[in-house]
């Protein structure tokens, strides 16, 4: 619903279409309805609209008691005939689409942004009381030999000697690949900000009588 | 035989504080995701500490220790099972090296969870500037997660507890950002839960009474419900991809004693038959497949998501190496690329991209250096549409359309085609600072084989 741009002509002309059967915006006294649409207008309407016009000279009797009428306002958008939508330049107002996604929030109202300031704030406080975490993750680790042939308890034994500041290594097995190839998968638990996988792939790969590659089978939080 | 349910991979993203990590281990917990005699002796014990009623609290707590001594292997693997699927939970972690795993990892996500928290406070950050809601989001959509669920958390902390007017502010505020990255709302579900007393993860709650049901739009009808784990089972199962041509990337090749030559790799997509004859590029080798193991037996048919060991005939372990993909010389077969046209999101660059960057891309298990030859345009990351021509440079942020030319020969193909070969994380200073997705491919006129280019505009 609604009555197109109601600041161009063609929006007056539906205004005036659609009052050409009514006395009324809605109902059959005046009310917020027609406060409503006729605080959009810029200007009377012009005296070939005279179904428009009329209504307009109407409501503006009503003036000093724009406030007293019953009902409740609602937007533009709610009132005139099926099938317009309201284009009435600062009418509805939840175009927000075109801001950057990691752009800053300016089109939000005043009070929206007290309130998630003050409820950011609350929760800074709460949250520096709390003693800091140590993220950690935990991953699981594939590690190929070259053939059926390598010593996969040396692999293993040479994996574990890598130590590293924040690196745990857990449990590990064999695991059966074809034509008498074994992997070896081995579990670690590493501190986020000191252990990455680029440097565990180096470490591994220094074995190279060993190991040919090194994949990550599963990456999880703790 | 009981037929086996279908697989899938849920990837659980969220803030920090979001109460991730609570609900998967709820999930897992109540889905019969913990190794039963284990769980009797955490229960037992807790009922002797008196900790009945936290039980839940403690047994996770109990399996995080675990978890962090590395006890057990099995328990870095999350599995449960819904009535239609068996599931694989990843619960993200911040870890720097994360994204780069998701991409070129063994585990594709087929669903993402995003877990926000609907505590006071807490939801304010984790859609802020500096929390990680809105960037894990965008990366799920931009490596192809299509399908999304969010759980607006904590229900039981808002004030009011259990507040419809929290729970619409957050479908408000998620909702508009993730209209904002490409998703179509109509089809994600939102649903209230509490992850600590988990209200609404497997049983509806009384609690609140306000809430209709989620519902999500789905190519074959719509969906809906009340629960989370409702939700999960009404999920698309992913597309098998058994009818496309083979792709295969290779992880290692092993010379074996008395057998010979055998590469090993997961299959993307398409079929491996003994008897076939392979192509294998950038290696330009071709050969026959004598047999294929898979766990050390014998199979006759390899289908996609096997990791399989095979057999070829006259051809030298040196004349291959990981990064080669594996396909039916005679459909399809595989090409290295002069060079591609890729959709590329710049991460966490700490200064300036200009034409001529040579970081090194992952893309499948090839680990190659290539040069962003040409910056062609700067693109408006929801729409797709083009906000500057040939951008001079590019910041942390920013997504551009951008010709790369690889420098030494690479095997990759357009994502539209072949998904898992045509997304790559670009890494420099030891961190992903870009990530990818292939949207046409340059094939090499030097190939032996002529043949269509299954290029996708």
């Amino acid at each position: 619903m609604g009555f197109g741009d109601l600041k161009s002509a063609s929006g007056i002309k539906v205004l005036n279409d659609f009052l050409s059967e009514r006395s009324y915006i809605e109902g059959y006294v005046p009310s917020q309805a027609d406060v409503a649409v006729f605080e959009s207008i810029s200007a009377p309407p012009t005296a070939d609209l005279c179904h428009a016009l009329r209504w307009y000279n109407h409501i503006k009797s009503y003036n000093n008691q724009k406030s007293s009428l019953p009902g409740v306002k609602k937007p533009l958008g709610q009132y005139g005939p099926a099938g317009v939508a309201d284009t009435t330049s600062g009418g509805g107002d939840d175009d927000d689409d075109d801001i950057d996604l990691f752009g800053s929030d300016d089109e939000e109202d005043a009070e929206t942004a007290r309130l998630k300031e003050e409820r950011l704030a609350e929760y800074a406080a709460r949250k520096s009381k709390k003693p800091t975490l140590i993220a950690k993750s935990s991953i699981l680790l594939d590690v190929k030999p070259w053939d059926d042939e390598t010593d996969m308890s040396k692999l293993e034994e040479c994996v574990r000697t890598i130590q590293m500041d924040g690196l745990v290594w857990g449990q590990s097995k064999l695991v059966p690949v074809g034509y008498g190839i074994k992997k070896l998968q081995i579990g670690c638990v590493v501190e986020d900000d000191k252990v990455g996988t680029d440097l565990l792939e180096e470490h591994i790969l220094a074995f190279e009588d060993f190991v040919q590659s090194m994949d990550v089978a599963a990456f999880n939080k703790i | 035989m009981v037929k086996e349910k279908t697989h899938v991979n849920v990837v659980v993203i969220g803030h920090v504080d979001s109460g991730k990590s609570t609900t998967t281990g709820h999930l897992i917990y109540k889905c019969g995701g913990i190794d039963q005699r284990k769980l009797e002796k955490f229960e037992k014990a807790a009922a002797q500490m008196g900790k009945s009623s936290f039980k839940f609290a403690w047994v996770l707590d109990k399996l995080k220790t675990e978890r962090e001594r590395g006890i057990t292997i099995d328990i870095s693997l999350l599995k449960f099972n819904t009535q239609k699927y068996t599931m694989t939970i990843i619960d993200a972690p911040g870890h720097r090296d994360f994204i780069k795993n998701m991409i070129t990892g063994t585990s594709q996500a087929d669903v993402g969870l995003l877990v926000v928290s609907a505590a006071k406070g807490e939801y304010e950050a984790g859609v802020s500037r500096s929390g990680q809601t809105r960037e894990h989001a965008l990366l799920a959509y931009t490596l192809g997660v299509k399908q999304i669920i969010v759980c607006v958390n904590k229900m039981d902390l808002t004030e009011p507890p259990y507040s419809k007017a929290r729970f619409d502010e957050v479908v408000r505020g998620v909702g508009s950002f993730l209209k904002k990255i490409g998703y179509d709302c109509a089809t994600v579900p939102f649903v209230p839960i509490s992850g600590w007393t988990g209200e609404n993860m497997i049983t509806a709650t009384q609690r609140m009474p306000w809430f209709q049901g989620w519902k999500s739009r789905q190519r074959e009808g719509n969906a809906s419900g009340r629960t989370l784990l409702e939700v999960l089972d009404s999920i698309q199962p992913p597309v098998r991809t058994a009818n496309k041509p083979l792709r295969l990337p290779l992880q290692d090749v092993y010379k074996i004693g008395g057998v010979g030559t055998v590469p090993v790799g997961k299959i993307e997509s398409g079929v491996l038959k003994a008897g076939m004859t392979l192509m294998f590029s950038p290696a330009k080798v071709t050969a026959e497949v004598k047999s294929i193991e898979m766990h050390h037996q014998g199979l006759q048919t390899a289908l996609p998501g096997h990791n399989v060991g095979f057999n070829i005939k006259n051809v030298a372990v040196r004349n291959l190496r990981r990064g080669d993909v594996a396909g039916n010389a005679q459909h399809d077969p595989p090409a290295d690329v002069s060079s591609f046209e890729a959709q590329v999101i710049i991460l966490n660059h700490p200064g300036t991209v200009k034409a001529g960057y040579s970081p090194v891309l992952d893309c499948h298990t090839a680990h190659v250096t290539c040069r962003f030859a040409e910056l062609k345009e700067k693109l408006d990351r929801r729409s797709g549409k083009q906000l500057e021509d040939h951008p001079q440079t590019l910041m942390s942020g920013d997504a551009a359309t951008v010709r790369i030319v690889p420098i030494k020969p690479m095997c990759v193909e357009s994502f539209f085609t072949y998904p898992s070969l045509g997304r790559f994380a670009a890494r420099d200073l030891k961190q992903t600072v870009a990530v990818g997705v292939i949207k046409s491919v340059q094939k090499d006129q030097g190939g032996k084989l002529s043949h269509k280019a299954q290029v996708c505009k």
